[in-house]
């Protein structure tokens, strides 16, 4: 069990830094940890089982929306919210899997599937009026812990940070177990995989679901922590970019390379906003692609890749 | 007598006009190992490609244990214990030896209790234990070779497929995967080769099936079969084919 000690032990060494932080920085805390755990289950499908998304978004929003609409309408608490997005998340991405998959379409098919799928979702939430359609819905301020607000940043950074952790537990059983061979098998040749007693069609479904399920859970802690979804912020393209953007960037083999990626780039994206004060809008997707293009230069296998060569340089 | 493990009845694959298998039937028992040769094109790669799963036959049967097999998809013919190997190596590129041969132990989904070490043993069965920390891409073709062939058996198969697993190597290196192949069928696997090697699959086979225009044209012990007319018009006239 070493590499759950390691977890256990990161969790808590961040759990203890937190408070530490300034109330910006425990911003920037929740975000990263957002982001990352975003991006840690987008690799679970799209690195370790190598069929890239570019739709999570689709889980994320789905997960948001479920959770809000349930409390705003039925008072659900969030915290039934979050295994109801899960459940959500995981049979949304199951069905996507199993619509494309068995017809044995892959890579640029899809791709293009999951983002038509996530676009099809903001068109049609924007165009519900229970749903709060294009403007989205307002979550009233209410601290307390049954619904899922806390008094306080921290509790935020907290939730952030479990939702963290568990993704990642997540993505360690995986690897130890049979399914980590069976998602490294299909990744690196299907015909192979086959050849070996391996279901390829079902091994990406499973992906597919485990992804959309863990992706999902980000929903409802975003929505609690902002007070308000729309469409555009939780359904939109630019977070399925960014998803598959920091997983580039932070090392796409490796299983927490995506989560690197998040931590350098959140708060660049984050520092560039407040630098220019709402001008030049969308300047950090500019900053992104340089930043991609130089990593893909530089270093191919990610800066996760980066940091495990120079790890290993070191100790020669 | 116990049946035979594997029945090929009456076998055909058409793709359009075209009879790339026609009415192919064999048969190969527990501990045999049987060669099938031909010219190229002759049938013997999409006839290998039916038997695993990978192409479904247009007409005929395959019975695997008493078990009618014909169309079940790679998977599942790996689980009941059919493994196999491809022509051009597909090894799991960018990781480990040992994980590709782990993904084999693994694959079928039974009950393990030390994947790990189950691999290793294969390797070693396989004389490739010393690299089993390099990523698979950085090993040589023999080795590719011979890791291809350690997948395959970490499935624990009854039946093992081998589809010219020595093409492209030495004198030498194919002296070594004959060693392994014999060693492979020693501990109770039957293997069907499709083997260009003459050398190799003469001394190995108990059993030749000769195959060209997609019909099996010969069917005997390899002394036999290399003395049939037919065959040596077929095959080993044209020479075209000779010993690696």
């Amino acid at each position: 069990m070493k590499p759950m000690l390691v977890l256990g032990l990161a969790v808590a060494l961040l759990a203890g830094a937190a408070p530490l932080l300034s109330i910006y920085g425990q911003h920037i805390f929740v975000l990263v940890a957002l982001y990352g755990a975003v991006a840690l289950a987008w690799n679970i499908l799209g690195g370790m089982a190598g069929q890239m998304s570019l739709g999570h978004a689709l889980f994320v929003g789905a997960g948001a929306y479920v959770s809000t609409a349930l409390y705003l309408n039925l008072g659900v608490s969030p915290w039934i919210g979050l295994v109801a997005a899960a459940a959500i998340g995981g049979a949304l991405g199951a069905l996507m899997g199993y619509a494309v998959f068995r017809r044995k379409l892959s890579g640029v098919y899809f791709a293009l599937v999951t983002l038509a799928l996530a676009e099809m979702a903001l068109h049609i939430v924007s165009n519900v009026p229970a749903l709060g359609g294009a403007n989205g819905l307002a979550i009233p301020s209410k601290p307390d812990f049954a619904s899922f607000q806390f008094a306080s940043k921290l509790g935020f950074c907290y939730a952030a940070l479990a939702i963290l952790a568990i993704v990642s537990a997540v993505i360690l059983a995986i690897h130890r177990s049979r399914l980590g061979y069976v998602f490294l098998a299909i990744r690196e040749n299907e015909r192979s995989a086959a050849a070996l007693g391996i279901d390829v069609v079902q091994g990406k479904v499973i992906a597919a679901a485990i992804s959309g399920a863990l992706a999902a859970l980000v929903g409802p802690v975003y929505a609690n922590y902002v007070l308000f979804i729309d469409p555009e912020s939780v359904l939109g393209v630019p977070l399925s970019i960014d998803a598959l953007v920091f997983s580039f960037v932070g090392g796409l083999g490796s299983l927490f390379g995506p989560l690197l990626g998040a931590v350098v780039l959140v708060p660049l994206t984050e520092l560039l906003r407040g630098m220019l004060a709402g001008r030049l809008a969308g300047v950090h997707l500019i900053v992104y692609g340089v930043i991609l293009i130089l990593v893909m230069r530089l270093a191919p296998r990610g800066l996760w890749g980066l940091l495990v060569d120079s790890m290993a340089r070191r100790q020669k | 007598m116990n049946p035979p493990l594997l029945q090929v009845r009456g076998v055909s694959r058409w793709f359009g006009g075209l009879r790339a298998v026609d009415e192919v039937s064999f048969d190969l028992t527990g501990h045999e190992i049987v060669g099938l040769i031909g010219p190229n094109g002759a049938g013997k790669t999409t006839l290998f490609e039916t038997i695993s799963g990978f192409i479904r036959p247009t007409k005929g049967t395959v019975t695997f244990d008493g078990r009618d097999i014909t169309g079940q998809p790679p998977h599942r013919l790996a689980r009941l214990g059919i493994g196999r190997t491809f022509q051009i190596v597909q090894p799991f590129r960018d990781v480990s030896v040992l994980e590709n041969v782990i993904a084999g132990v693994v694959g079928p989904n039974r009950e393990t209790s030390d994947a790990r070490a189950e691999a290793m043993a294969v390797l070693t069965r396989v004389k490739l234990d010393h690299r089993a920390a390099a990523l698979a891409r950085n090993l040589s073709l023999p080795e590719k070779k011979r890791l291809e062939i350690a997948r395959a058996l970490a499935t624990r198969p009854r039946l093992l497929l081998l589809d010219e697993v020595m093409a492209g190597l030495t004198p030498a290196e194919i002296d070594d995967i004959m060693v392994i192949l014999a060693d492979i069928r020693n501990g109770g696997i039957a293997l069907l080769i499709v083997e260009h090697v003459m050398r190799a699959i003469m001394s190995l086979s108990d059993r030749l099936v000769v195959m060209a225009n997609g019909r099996k044209i010969a069917e005997g012990l390899p002394a036999a079969v290399a003395a049939d007319p037919s065959v040596i018009e077929a095959y080993l006239g044209r020479r075209h084919h000779g010993a690696a």
